[in-house]
C-alpha cells in the first residue's frame, strides 16, 4: 500500500502535489480550532491593516498580516478552510446523492421518463452555472447553508447524465439480464447489480463536483449571496478585500491563492482519476 | 466443432409419455428502427417434453436469439402465447459477462436463490446449496471464492449452469454456450448437459450455429431461417436426410463434412424486406414459380414415400418448401436429394 502510493506520487507527481495540498487543507481546516493562532472573529486593537512576513511593517504575531479590523489572516484562512471544504464536501455529497438517483431511474426506466429527466437537466445546463445558483438564492434568501444548497442544484444535471449513460450501458449486460430473468426487482438490480460497476465515473464526478462546490460557493460569497460576515470564509474574505486591493494586495492574494490552490488540486486529481478509469480516453490524450 | 467420437454418450431416448415443460404458439416479434421494421421472428412454434433437447439452428440473424429471448421472457411477443411450467434460466454465450464482476463463485452461483429468497447475504443453507451445484456441474470446490475473471471460459460456463440449475428448474436455455470454447472445453461442457439432463430428465433448449455441437446434444432441431422455421424433426432424421434445401445447404456449408452439391448462393435477405414468397425462394436452386409468389407453411410430412424414412419417422417431421410438399405428396423420392 505505501509502496504503491509513493510510486503513485513518482510517476504523477502533479497529483501527488494535489493530494498533498488536499490532504494539508483538511488538516488545517479540521483542526483550525486548535491550530489557528486566533479565533477567526477575534479583532487586535491597533494592529489594523498589518501586512504579511515578507514586506516592512511585519508584525511576528500576525504571519500573514492582519486585515482592516485587526482580524488575524492566517487564523481566518485556516477556519475558512473548515468553512470552504465543508461546503464543497456538502455539495458533491447532495449533488451525487440526488443526480445518481434521478440518473439511475433515467437510465433504467428508460422512453419517457428518461425523456422528461434528460430534458430538464438539459435546461439547468443551459443557465450559466452561477446565473442559476444566483437563482436559487435569490428564492431562498442569502446563507452559507442555502448557497451549498444552490451550488448543488447547479451540478446535479452533470451527474444525471453520467449516471444515467452508465446505467444505459450496464443494464444491456447478461448479467443485469440474468437477475432480471431470474425475477429481480428493478431497484434491486440497480442497487446490487449496477451500481457497484458504476462507482468510478461516479467518484469522478463527485471529485470534479467536491471543487466546483467550493468554486461556486465562494462565488456566491464574494457576491454577498453566500457566507454572512463575520464568517471566514474565503469568498466572503475576499468580497471583505476587494476595497483594498490596491492598498493591501495580500488580503486578496491569500484567499485567492488558497480558493485556486485547492480547485486546481481537485481537478487535477479528478482528470487523474478519469485517465485511470477511462482507457481509452488516457490513449487518446497520449497519457500514460 | 465436436469429435463425432462421442456422440454416444448422446441420444438416450426420452421417456415416451413424458410432459409437456415449454409450449410457444405462434411467436411474432418485430423491432423499430430506422426507416421500417425488423420481423425478427415471424410466426414460430416451439413445443418441448421433458427430458428432451431441441435444437434451434440457423445463421446469424436469422432470428435464433430474439427466439431465446421470447422463450425465457426477457422480451413480449408482439403476438403467440407461451406456456411454461417453470421459469426458464438462460445461459448466455458470453460467459464472462453474464456473471457479476465483484462477486465470488459461491455468490454467483445461487444468485437466482438470493432473488427469490430476497436476500441480500449468504446464509449457511444457501452455502451448502453452492457447494452442492458446484459438484453437479464438475466445479472443483475451492473455486468457490474466486470471481469470473479469474476463472477460464469453461469453467465459467459451468458457473453459469450451476447458477441456471439452482431453481431446479425443468427446462433451461442455452445461447450458443459453446461457441466462445476450445474444442476440447466445449466437448467437456456438453457431456456434462447430457449427465444432468439424464439425471433430472430436464429439458434443454439449445440454440447453435454449428451442427455438430447439435448433432451431439440434441433429440429434435429446428432449422430456422429469417425468423421462420423451415424443418424440424429429430435430428438424427434431419441432419443426415434434409428434406428443405435449406437444412441442406447448412449442412453442405458444415467445413466438418463432406462438401455437399446444394450449397447457398449468397447473403440471406434483409430482414427488412417484406417478401411475397418464400424466404429462401432468392438463394434456392430449386426453386419454382410458387415459390417467390406464396409463402409456404410448416406441413407434417404425411404420405412419406422416402424409403429410408418409417411412417413414424415422418410424421414427426415438418417441412416449410412448396417443392418438397408437392414430391411428397405425388409419391416422388426426395425432391433436393444430390443426383
Amino acid at each position: 500500500m505505501l509502496m504503491r502510493a509513493g510510486r503513485f506520487f513518482i510517476n504523477e507527481p502533479l497529483v501527488g502535489l494535489a493530494v498533498t495540498i488536499l490532504i494539508a487543507m483538511s488538516f488545517l481546516g479540521l483542526f483550525a480550532a486548535w491550530l489557528a493562532p486566533y479565533g477567526p472573529a477575534q479583532t487586535f486593537e491597533g494592529a489594523y491593516s498589518l501586512p504579511p512576513f515578507f514586506l516592512d511593517g511585519y508584525d511576528d504575531r500576525f504571519l500573514l498580516g492582519t486585515d482592516d479590523v485587526g482580524r488575524d489572516v492566517l487564523s481566518r484562512l485556516m477556519h475558512g478552510a473548515r468553512v470552504s471544504l465543508l461546503a464543497g464536501l456538502s455539495v458533491a455529497v447532495l449533488s451525487i446523492s440526488i443526480g445518481v438517483c434521478l440518473g439511475a431511474v433515467a437510465g433504467w426506466r428508460g422512453g419517457l421518463t428518461e425523456a422528461a429527466i434528460l430534458r430538464t437537466m438539459d435546461t439547468m445546463m443551459a443557465l450559466p452555472s452561477i446565473l442559476l445558483a444566483i437563482v436559487v438564492v435569490t428564492i431562498l434568501g442569502p446563507s452559507l447553508v442555502n448557497a451549498v444548497i444552490a451550488a448543488s442544484v447547479t451540478a446535479i444535471p452533470g451527474v444525471v447524465r453520467v449516471v444515467r449513460a452508465a446505467i444505459a450501458e450496464e443494464k444491456r449486460k447478461p448479467y443485469a439480464l440474468s437477475s432480471k430473468l431470474y425475477g429481480a426487482s428493478g431497484p434491486r438490480i440497480v442497487i446490487l447489480d449496477l451500481m457497484p460497476n458504476i462507482t468510478a465515473p461516479i467518484l469522478v464526478q463527485a471529485t470534479l463536483g467536491f471543487g466546483d462546490g467550493i468554486l461556486n460557493v465562494a462565488a456566491l460569497g464574494f457576491l454577498g449571496l453566500g457566507a454572512r460576515p463575520p464568517m471566514a470564509e474565503w469568498g466572503t474574505m475576499l468580497a471583505d478585500a476587494r476595497a483594498f486591493v490596491e492598498s493591501q494586495p495580500w488580503l486578496v492574494t491569500a484567499p485567492g491563492l488558497c480558493i485556486l490552490a485547492v480547485i486546481l488540486s481537485f481537478n487535477l486529481l479528478g482528470d487523474s482519476l478519469r485517465d485511470r478509469f477511462d482507457p481509452k480516453l488516457r490513449s487518446r490524450r497520449g497519457l500514460t | 466443432m465436436v469429435d463425432p467420437s462421442t456422440e454416444r454418450t448422446t441420444a438416450q431416448p426420452a421417456a415416451t409419455s413424458s410432459k409437456v415443460v415449454l409450449k410457444a404458439t405462434d411467436l411474432t416479434k418485430s423491432y423499430r428502427v430506422p426507416g421500417g421494421y425488423v420481423r425478427a421472428v415471424r410466426g414460430i412454434s416451439v413445443e418441448l417434453k421433458s427430458g428432451r433437447t431441441l435444437a434451434i439452428v440457423g445463421e446469424s440473424g436469422c432470428g435464433k436469439s430474439t427466439l431465446a429471448r421470447l422463450l425465457v421472457g426477457l422480451e413480449l411477443p408482439d403476438s403467440g402465447i407461451t406456456t411454461k411450467s417453470s421459469l426458464i434460466p438462460m445461459v448466455f454465450q458470453d460467459s464472462l459477462g453474464s456473471l457479476h464482476p465483484r462477486r465470488r463463485v459461491r455468490q454467483l452461483i445461487v444468485e437466482p436463490i438470493l432473488i427469490r429468497d430476497r436476500l441480500i447475504r449468504m446464509t449457511p443453507e444457501i452455502e451448502t446449496l453452492a457447494a452442492d451445484l458446484a459438484r453437479r456441474v464438475g466445479l472443483p470446490i475451492e473455486y468457490l471464492d474466486s470471481f469470473a475473471h479469474e476463472l477460464s471460459g469453461g469453467q465459467r460456463q459451468r458457473v453459469n449452469i450451476a447458477r441456471a440449475l439452482s431453481l431446479d428448474p425443468s427446462v433451461i436455455l442455452l445461447d450458443e454456450p459453446v461457441s466462445a470454447l476450445d474444442v476440447s472445453i466445449q466437448a467437456q461442457i456438453l457431456n456434462l448437459l447430457v449427465d444432468l439432463q439424464n439425471q433430472k430428465s430436464l429439458a434443454i433448449v439449445f440454440i447453435s450455429h454449428d451442427l455438430s455441437v447439435v448433432r451431439h446434444l440434441a433429440h429434435d432441431v429446428q432449422v430456422l431461417y429469417l425468423g421462420q422455421v423451415v424443418e424440424e424433426g429429430p435430428v438424427e432424421k434431419v441432419l443426415r436426410e434434409p428434406l428443405h434445401p435449406y437444412t441442406a445447404a447448412l449442412l453442405a456449408s458444415d467445413p466438418a463434412l463432406p462438401a455437399g452439391p446444394t450449397a447457398s448462393v449468397g447473403e440471406p435477405p434483409s430482414p427488412y424486406e417484406v417478401l411475397p414468397g418464400c424466404a429462401y425462394a432468392k438463394r434456392c436452386s430449386f426453386a419454382e414459380s410458387i415459390c417467390s409468389q406464396n409463402i409456404p407453411k410448416l406441413e407434417k410430412i404425411t404420405n412419406q414415400k422416402t424409403p429410408s424414412l418409417t411412417q413414424a419417422d415422418a410424421e414427426s417431421r415438418a417441412v416449410a418448401c412448396f417443392v418438397v410438399q408437392r414430391s411428397q405428396r405425388e409419391g416422388h423420392e426426395n425432391a433436393i436429394a444430390p443426383g
